[in-house]
């Protein structure tokens, strides 16, 4: 899949339902997590899952995520990676 | 192994004959702390046991020697935390040999951090400290807050001394990544750890890491047994692009003033967990077969052991 250009707010819903769709098929989550679902305290990413989330950000949505950015607040739901891919976008 | 005395309380033997064998002459300290050792090797009769016999059973020649060794190896590097303040740029060649520093030059160069894969062979944090008194910027992935890990109350104020020595001397903080019901402090550490290897720096990690704190594995053949080992330190190589550069600070028994801090090649890793693992395992396995009195997990053994023997 060819990384999507800039980013904004109106992709909201294409970008969120493709890092669902990307957590759905690599760390085996259930159909029913939502864009709030608390991904890594429920235990569906894992410690290394997290890092292929930083990665799967970067290819995918052409960001680059900073250091400052590489915190657990960024990744804790598909909401907040939303947001994140939205800030770096273009960035 | 946390327990040191049997007599006298271990506050005397952490913050009084530490503190005050660090002040007598090198090879004068060394000497009373070798002694030390081998009373402690007579308080810990099961350790000890338990040393001699898996030593034996790993086909190692004069175990006895070997366990005397050990302990006076385990002394030697708790002495080792009161000279980290005293250890500065001019005089840290007089303490250490260093082998492969050229690796790290060319590694940072690289711009991508690297992780150094050590054991908990000889002597770890001195070689940590020693690095980043030569001016690498390195931290280390410790499993486990010490205060969470229900120490005897000499040896928690004694730990937590020496990682304020070595922090302020590696100008790093540790990283704490450890297991547990929270998922969400190993996912912290984990980009803890990225945000370290993006910044350039060099990140240490153990390959020797017992299951109970690194639960995610996969057997390696090692000593002859089927063992299990802990795999993160490949999965973020492989999720970060950083190399992985094993390492060993091995002590001189033969002066016991002088450590050897070795850095080899990067690992050339193939992308297949269970191969990579191996690799990594066997350079591991040859430093305690040529160190043997300097690994610290002998006692354990057995925790690592996944199956049955797998070679004679």
């Amino acid at each position: 899949m060819e990384p999507m250009r800039k980013v904004t707010d109106r992709d909201r819903d294409t970008v969120g339902r493709q890092i669902t769709e990307f957590i759905q098929t690599e760390f085996g989550a259930p159909t029913t997590i939502d864009s709030n679902t608390a991904l890594i305290a429920q235990g569906i990413v894992d410690s290394i899952g997290v890092l292929r989330l930083v990665r799967f950000l970067e290819d995918r949505f052409n960001v680059n995520v900073q250091a400052q950015d590489l915190v657990l607040e960024n990744f804790r739901s598909v909401n907040a990676m939303v947001d994140l891919v939205i800030n770096r976008s273009g960035a | 192994m946390e327990k040191r005395l049997q007599r006298l309380p271990d506050q005397v033997y952490f913050f009084g004959l530490l503190p005050a064998f660090s002040l007598l002459p090198r090879k004068i300290a060394c000497r009373l702390i070798r002694r030390q050792g081998r009373q402690i090797q007579s308080f810990l009769r099961d350790h000890d046991q338990s040393i001699r016999s898996n030593l034996a059973s790993c086909g190692f020649q004069a175990p006895e020697e070997m366990a005397r060794a050990f302990f006076e190896v385990l002394a030697s590097e708790d002495l080792d935390a009161y000279y980290f303040r005293r250890w500065n740029r001019s005089n840290i060649d007089r303490y250490f040999d260093f082998e492969g520093l050229g690796i790290l030059e060319e590694t940072i160069a690289g711009g991508r951090g690297a992780i150094l894969l050590t054991g908990h062979v000889g002597c770890v944090c001195s070689g940590l400290v020693a690095m980043g008194i030569k001016g690498f910027s390195v931290t280390h992935v410790a499993r486990g807050y010490p205060w969470e890990q229900s120490l005897p109350p000499a040896f928690l104020k004694y730990a937590l001394k020496k990682v304020r020595w070595m922090e302020e001397k590696m100008r790093n903080r540790l990283i704490y990544a450890p297991a547990g019901p929270d998922p969400q402090r190993s996912a912290s550490a984990s980009l803890e750890v990225l945000t370290s290897l993006r910044s350039n720096k060099l990140v240490s990690m153990a390959i020797d890491v017992v299951p109970d704190m690194a639960p995610q594995r996969e057997t390696a053949t090692f000593l002859g047994r089927s063992c299990s080992f802990p795999t993160n330190f490949l999965k973020i190589a492989y999720e970060s692009g950083a190399p992985i550069i094993p390492y060993y600070t091995i002590r001189d028994t033969s002066n016991w003033v002088r450590q050897r801090l070795t850095l080899e090649p990067a690992v050339a890793l193939t992308g297949n967990l269970k191969d990579d693992l191996q690799a990594c395992v066997s350079q591991f396995e040859q430093v305690v077969r040529e160190f043997p009195e300097q690994w610290f997990s002998w006692d354990s053994l057995s925790v690592f052991l996944s199956g049955d023997r797998t070679q004679s």
